[in-house]
């Protein structure tokens, strides 16, 4: 599977965001996962989340996961969790990686330099869907083309 | 017979909630095709939906789903039609009807909630129908619960 232009969508989404070190960003999957949700709104679709490099220092970095449901929930403001009514990217160039160690950054890398040659502008805040086989994960990383990211 | 971890993912699907008599479900199915299909999108199936109400009700409330092949996706509000680019749901008990639907989804409804009973399980989601068929074109129905 080579690189493709798509679209990423999710209606009906909790987040929670977190500025953390790059090699951390399993952490917040268990906490987005552990959230007790209940039998009427129920996870229906696999975690994800975004990263935005930390300008300043490159081993950080804001994470935002994201965990697909069914229904809208109302969550109240203290918490670390927030409702959010869809994630949208119009148009991205999508990578899928399967390699043996999870490196999210070479693909972005990867992705990037195939923009460059392609004179394609892209975002610098990219999207990795984690899909588990056989209990370990493959990325599908998305990067958006300028403008056509999440508002 | 029942079995454990099963699983239901696929790509780009579209649903939306209907109430409708339990006899004219075939009509609920056909109009959600409909509305995709009038707005040019491509359904790839298998059409599979999740029994919100009371099984024992009048009038069922159904989420109906139904995969697309386009990755994009956009109706207006008022369609009332979600979509996610990817759906996955896991830790389901799965059981198959082969014929007679219409008596045996009930004897296999409870038998799933029975089955969770027995091994204190906690239900997580509604119940799942998916309906599907063999290379041989013969037509079977899976009904799935998932739990912790």
């Amino acid at each position: 599977m080579g690189i493709k232009m798509y679209s990423l969508v999710f209606d009906n989404v909790l987040t929670y965001e977190v500025e953390q070190k790059k090699e951390n960003w399993q952490n917040g999957i268990y906490e987005i996962e552990e959230f007790t949700l209940n039998k009427d709104v129920y996870k229906n679709g696999p975690v994800l989340f975004s990263f935005d490099p930390n300008p300043t220092d490159e081993k950080f970095g804001r994470f935002t996961y994201y965990l697909p449901i069914s229904s809208p929930v109302v969550l109240s403001d203290e918490m670390d969790f927030k409702f959010q009514e869809s994630l949208v990217l119009d148009r991205a160039l999508l990578l899928r990686q399967a390699d043996q160690e999870i490196d999210f950054y070479a693909a972005y890398e990867k992705v990037k330099s195939y923009a460059r040659a392609n004179q394609i502008e892209v975002e610098d805040t990219y999207y990795c869907v984690l899909l588990e086989v056989y209990g370990e994960f493959i990325i599908d990383l998305y990067v958006p083309i300028k403008g056509q990211g999440d508002e | 017979m029942i079995v454990e971890n099963h699983q239901i993912a696929y790509r780009n699907v579209a649903s939306k909630l209907y109430n409708f008599l339990p006899e004219e479900i075939d009509i609920a199915l056909k109009d959600f095709d409909t509305i995709l299909t009038d707005h040019g999108f491509h359904p790839t199936g298998p059409i599979f939906f999740t029994i919100i109400s009371d099984p024992t009700a009048e009038v069922m409330t159904a989420e109906i789903f139904l995969p697309i092949a386009e990755s994009r996706f956009s109706l207006p509000k008022e369609e009332e039609v979600n979509f996610r680019s990817y759906f996955y749901v896991d830790n389901l008990l799965s059981t198959r009807i082969i014929d007679d639907f219409d008596a045996q989804s009930q004897v296999k409804y409870w038998e799933l909630f029975d089955y969770m009973k027995e091994h204190n399980m906690t239900q997580k989601t509604p119940v799942f129908v998916q309906f599907k068929k063999t290379n041989s074109n013969r037509t079977y129905a899976e009904m799935s619960l998932g739990v912790l």
